[in-house]
């Protein structure tokens, strides 16, 4: 009896241990079709309240695996060239026109330039570091691009109070990992923001989101639209671009 | 055989500046693979009021712009400061032109007019002695620059700036004129540390040390260099008889900064000791080069350091889409005298401003400040593009 007893246990904690590296292996296949390593893009990110179009942003960032990201404000107007460094889990922000002409740290959940997506979503937007990710199961998803489409759905958990969200889903299409949706919650578990997958194309060398759209859960009618203009993997991004000095340049 | 001192008596100062930018540019345009530029336009009104009625108001037109050409291994950097006033003068800045190569990752050389980062010092660097500040701006050096990133947060770099050789083409011999210097500076989590030397020839030597740490978004910070001579001597020669000789200099301080979307505060408080101090008479010589800007509603309009002790105390407030307003104080503590200067700039639309600012000189009529008794008052309108 003791012996079939050991055996249920060790099959349990084995078929645990099976899911929880599927479901990192599904978020990292999932993050791996949003991006890829290292890559420039340029994005226009719009912001809509009460459905009128408040701010368009043009945005040039680079992106490098382990280093950091680098993004540069190339909208006309005053924020033309101000530019964020996210490093380490810290967001920069330096304005060459302002007198101080020293980086100013952002909050990681504060609101990125007035839009939907917080500051942290736009400089580091992989989960994998910071949440621990859980299956949940599988459904069907009517997507106007997609059509009916069978999705996978991760439940990941923040490892760390100190993390933008406190639980995030996300799901992403059964055999092609394409990212669909992803809700996001407060830790009393209320879904506040909602991002949303369109218009999938090939970018950096295979298919992936090229519109994304934050809708506001809080808010009727406010939402914030990245539109991915161009996307090309660059693994030669010199590693000075995600240093302090480069920012300042 | 015609000598390289005959060369360079028949390339003019203008020319040969001509020259290194056009080449410079030639070279990264055949390589340059993004294109950007940014700037700001407009017009604005000063007035300056003082007790001696020497009133005056200026109209200038103004154009601020910098650009960068960049690929993969080299990329071409620029600013300048165009300016056309009422008396139909019109006026360029070069503030900086740099080409910078990059053969491998972790070594970078550049050449042209640079701006080198160069201190901790938030309003002033006590090692610096290189860049040269008019107002709020910073002008870079003629010369090179080579930089050697161990890690990409510690770094040692050595310059090279041919300044004095600009300036005097006869020098033939430039090269051991010419200032060199060596910077040690790394980023290790909350903590920057630099050390840094410069040298040129017998007449100076500037050794110099620096740290700041980050704790809870403030940064508190310090400075200390010991010169071998005024360092004044080396942008303008009526100072180099001066007799000052090993002084210390000192800056430090606390920068704080809060910033929630769409709101931003920053304060500085900065001190900084000079024991060789400046005499009055330097100090009058500097007031002529006290750059009026309306144009920037900045930190400000502030000369350069005077007496043996400085206290620089800024605010400043901004409101993305609506307005930001700045005010900031130098104050003299051997004679209480003080500068007091102050912006609002409201934003009009994403891509134009309407600044109005402010300063004011104060203090007894035997001090520094209170000697002039100024006030000034400027308006302006700034188009970004």
């Amino acid at each position: 009896m003791k012996r079939y007893l050991f055996m249920i246990v060790m099959f349990s904690a084995l078929l645990c241990f099976a899911q929880d590296n599927q479901s990192s292996d599904l978020l990292n296949a999932f993050e791996e079709a949003m991006y890829p390593d290292n890559f420039f893009q340029k994005v226009i990110i719009e912001t809509w309240e009460k459905n009128t179009l408040r701010q368009e942003l043009e945005i040039d960032s680079y992106y490098k695996n382990g280093m950091g990201t680098l993004m540069t404000i190339e909208s006309d107007g005053r924020s033309k060239g101000i530019r964020f460094l996210e490093k380490d889990d810290n967001l920069w922000m330096y304005n060459p026109k302002t007198a101080t002409r020293k980086p100013v740290r952002l909050s990681p959940r504060d609101s990125f330039q007035g839009s939907l997506f917080s500051n942290n979503d736009i400089g580091d937007s992989r989960y994998s570091d910071d949440y621990e990710s859980k299956l949940v199961g599988h459904g069907n998803i009517n997507h106007p691009d997609l059509g009916t489409i069978d999705c996978y759905e991760i439940e990941a958990k923040a490892k760390s109070k100190d993390s933008t969200y406190d639980t995030i889903k996300l799901w992403g299409q059964t055999g092609t990992n394409l990212p669909i949706r992803i809700q996001y919650f407060t830790k009393s578990g209320l879904l506040f923001k909602e991002l949303e997958f369109f218009e999938f194309k090939t970018l950096a060398g295979r298919k992936r989101a090229s519109r994304l759209v934050m809708n506001s859960k809080e808010t009727e009618g406010s939402r914030s639209v990245v539109k991915i203009l161009e996307m090309e993997e660059k693994n030669d991004i010199p590693d000075s671009y995600f240093t302090e000095a480069y920012l300042k340049k | 055989m015609i000598s390289p001192t005959v060369i360079s008596q028949k390339l003019t100062l203008k020319n040969r500046k001509i020259f290194v930018c056009l080449f410079i540019t030639m070279s990264v345009i055949i390589h340059s693979t993004e294109f950007s530029m940014t700037g700001t336009l407009g017009p604005s009104l000063s007035m300056q009021f003082d007790e001696n009625q020497n009133n005056k108001a200026e109209m200038v037109f103004a154009a601020d712009f910098s650009g960068s050409l960049v690929s993969s291994r080299n990329d071409f950097i620029c600013s300048a400061h165009l300016e056309w006033n009422h008396e139909n003068d019109f006026v360029w800045e070069l503030w900086e032109a740099a080409l910078t190569y990059r053969p491998i990752d972790n070594l970078s050389f550049q050449i042209g007019k640079i701006i080198f980062p160069w201190g901790i010092g938030y309003s002033h660097s006590v090692g610096d002695v290189i860049n040269h500040k008019i107002g709020e701006q910073t002008e870079g050096f003629w010369g090179a620059l080579s930089s050697f990133y161990f890690t990409y947060d510690i770094a040692l770099s050595y310059l090279l700036s041919v300044d004095d050789f600009a300036e005097n083409p006869e020098l033939a011999d430039f090269f051991p004129n010419a200032l060199q210097g060596l910077y040690l500076s790394a980023v290790i989590g909350p903590v920057q540390a630099q050390l840094s030397i410069s040298h040129k020839d017998k007449r100076h030597l500037r050794p110099s040390a620096g740290f700041s740490i980050d704790v809870y978004d403030s940064i508190f910070f310090s400075e200390v260099a010991w010169e071998y001579e005024n360092p004044a001597s080396y942008y303008d020669q009526g100072w180099q008889d001066s007799e000052t000789k090993g002084n210390w200099l000192f800056t430090g301080g606390c920068f704080k900064s809060i910033s929630f979307y769409p709101i931003e505060f920053t304060l500085l408080l900065e001190y900084l000791y000079y024991s060789g101090g400046y005499s009055k008479n330097q100090w009058e010589d500097y007031l002529d080069q006290l750059i009026f800007d309306p144009i920037t509603t900045a930190l400000v309009v502030l000369p350069e350091p005077l007496m043996r002790h400085s206290i620089d105390l800024s605010l400043l407030f901004s409101y993305d889409k609506i307005m930001d307003t700045s005010i900031a104080i130098r104050f003299l503590p051997e004679d209480e005298s003080f500068l007091l200067s102050g912006g609002i700039n409201a934003y009009l639309s994403d891509d134009l401003d309407l600044s109005f600012i402010a300063s004011w000189l104060s203090g007894s009529d035997k001090s520094i400040y209170g000697s002039q008794k100024q006030k000034k008052l400027g308006l302006a309108l700034k188009y970004y593009f």
